[in-house]
């Protein structure tokens, strides 16, 4: 038997209604029963849980308690994991072994978390459809002809199946939100530096950043206050004090202004605008006053992403070099071809396309007319949403232009499925924490509404959600119900 | 160079321009792969040019979305990485090296 929520799952570890060991036997339980079909995990650690969830029900004996002890988890496989295979998705660390544990992992394990495995994703974080992955593409358990987003689609699709009761995923454009809304979960990307990135495998060291998986916002409230804070062993991680997100929850504010930017609604179609606006008018209800703002740079936010990411990686991949760790050739006579045949033999395709961008818009003679410029581009961006925020407190908007798309469909269209990421993008690009909630359906697949704070402005995020979460039960849907 | 004189050749991403980028990116790209990929490049390309028309006039380039500066740590000497512990592909490494193939003569 497993519970409907995080909070659940560790009250009822708290008061011994299910023991640690029983409950991670469960889900391994579910996971061997389902996850066949959807392809979720690529590592499973089941020896380790069980040993784990055993020394936590004898702590738990002696009262011994953690923030989250006996609370199994799925870890995205970008997170590095001492003594656990953390293959990024790809080829090239197919045969790594990490050495040490990530903050975020470190961080979850003292808080008495049971890691479950090691999901699938999109390879290095590029892509929106869990389908680059060398292990083979994630299926949407809604319905398995069609993709659960990505790039974290593993860390969602195992939660929205409810073979996890959470999971940690990354955002670097929305690789966190686009697949919760896909999947019909929360899923929530913090301000860039609210979590410690080391130990999180670089896609593009200016936008990433960690985040969560739940069912609800309080789940999502309850985690977060665990994995943020300063980390020392990352320069970029933020010394703003971390609140209690789960008391702001139920006791803090309940009045906000919210607005809807003309650029984020003005293409959709019929159905998801309708569904939008049905979630506007429920946010009225309890008492939101609703504005239309203008954020009229967002609409350069997909090319000024397809500037910055692949450029930032470009540099972040070229230490896979097959030297240290990772895939080296067999093919090669000198370091050249050692360089060269281990790259091209460990990358996909995507992310040689996105290496090959990225080199492009750094070369001499580039560097200005592409780099540069999208650098000032990603500052009016970000002016953009800090004048808003001088107007609204939250800014709301669907996730993604639509529900989910079949597999195969996007991927020999590498322009539409960045496009899929259109809404997610900007706020990337400003460092600003956002977090995906279901709103609804289409044809039976799951649609995400997506709130924007401002910078460490979490909690209202949360809160939002909460009070939204109380008066719908879309988020309290499963697949197959 | 601007990006509309860039956007003037009907192709941007021709097969010299891919041999100069895997050359730079140590890639190698079959050739059977090179228009494909000649054509997805240029249409990422085209997509990126977008950025060309924003009036970004006076606008200092964003590297870092959050006003922070590099951090320093204490000068104190630290020893707390542990080479064996990261060394642990044994195929790669001998006596603490890591081994590659012959550079000089």
């Amino acid at each position: 038997m497993t519970y409907k929520s995080v909070k659940k799952t560790i009250d009822a570890i708290k008061k011994k209604d299910v023991s640690a060991t029983e409950l991670t036997q469960e889900y391994f339980n579910l996971i061997k029963k389902n996850d066949k079909d959807l392809n979720c995990f690529i590592t499973l650690t089941e020896e380790k849980a069980l040993q784990k969830a055993g020394d936590i029900d004898k702590d738990i004996s002696k009262n011994n308690l953690k923030p989250l002890s006996g609370l199994p988890i799925a870890q995205k496989d970008i997170f590095c994991t001492k003594g656990v295979k953390t293959s990024c998705g790809s080829k090239m660390l197919d045969n790594f072994i990490s050495p040490y544990d990530a903050t975020v992992i470190e961080k979850l394990n003292e808080a008495g978390t049971i890691m479950l495995g090691k999901t699938n994703m999109d390879e290095f974080a590029m892509g929106s459809s869990n389908e680059t992955s060398f292990y083979g593409p994630v299926k949407n358990p809604w319905d398995t002809d069609y993709v659960p987003g990505g790039s974290s689609g593993g860390s969602a699709s195992a939660v929205a199946a409810r073979i996890a009761p959470c999971s940690t995923g990354t955002d670097t454009g929305g690789s966190i939100r686009q697949p919760a809304s896909l999947c019909g979960i929360c899923g929530l990307k913090p301000t860039y530096g609210r979590v410690s990135r080391f130990g999180m495998i670089a896609f593009a060291s200016s936008l990433d950043q960690a985040g969560l998986f739940t069912t609800d916002a309080l789940d999502a409230a309850i985690l977060l206050k665990e994995i943020s804070g300063h980390d020392p062993k990352d320069s970029t991680s933020s010394n703003v004090d971390v609140p209690d997100y789960y008391d702001y929850c139920v006791n803090g504010k309940e009045m906000f202004t919210i607005g809807i930017p003309e650029e984020f609604v003005k293409d959709l179609n019929d159905d998801v605008k309708d569904t939008f606006y049905q979630s506007v008018k429920v946010l009225e209800k309890i008492g939101c006053k609703i504005k239309t703002i203008n954020l009229q740079h967002t609409g350069l936010g997909v090319s000024a992403y397809q500037v910055v990411a692949p450029a930032e990686c470009s540099s972040n991949l070229s230490r896979f070099d097959g030297v240290r760790f990772g895939h080296r050739s067999k093919n090669m006579s000198n370091l050249e071809e050692l360089y060269r045949e281990s790259r091209s033999e460990g990358f996909g395709k995507e992310v040689k396309r996105r290496i090959l961008v990225g080199t492009y818009a750094l070369s001499a003679g580039y560097y200005d007319a592409y780099y540069l410029k999208a650098q000032k581009v990603r500052n009016l961006i970000a002016q953009d949403f800090k004048n808003a925020f001088k107007e609204v407190d939250l800014i709301l908007g669907p996730t993604t232009p639509d529900k989910a798309f079949k597999i195969g469909e996007k991927m020999n269209d590498p322009i539409a499925m960045y496009l899929s990421d259109v809404y997610t993008v900007s706020t990337n690009l400003a460092g600003l924490p956002a977090m995906s909630i279901p709103m609804g359906f289409k044809e039976g697949m799951p649609l995400g509404l997506q709130i924007i704070g401002n910078h460490f402005d979490e909690k209202n995020i949360l809160k939002i959600s909460h009070l939204f979460q109380k008066e719908t039960d879309w988020h309290e849907k499963e697949p197959g119900e | 160079m601007a990006l509309d004189d860039l956007l003037h050749h009907g192709n941007i991403v021709d097969k010299n321009t891919i041999i100069k980028l895997t050359q730079l990116s140590k890639l190698s790209i079959p050739e059977s792969d090179i228009d494909e990929l000649s054509k997805n490049l240029d249409n990422i390309l085209k997509l990126i040019s977008e950025i060309d028309a924003a009036p970004t006039e006076g606008m200092e380039p964003m590297a870092h979305p959050l006003d922070f500066s590099q951090p320093l740590r204490d000068d104190i000497s630290k020893n707390d990485i542990n080479r064996d512990e990261n060394q642990n592909d044994s195929s790669k490494t001998k006596d603490g090296y890591y081994t590659v193939p012959k550079i000089l003569d």
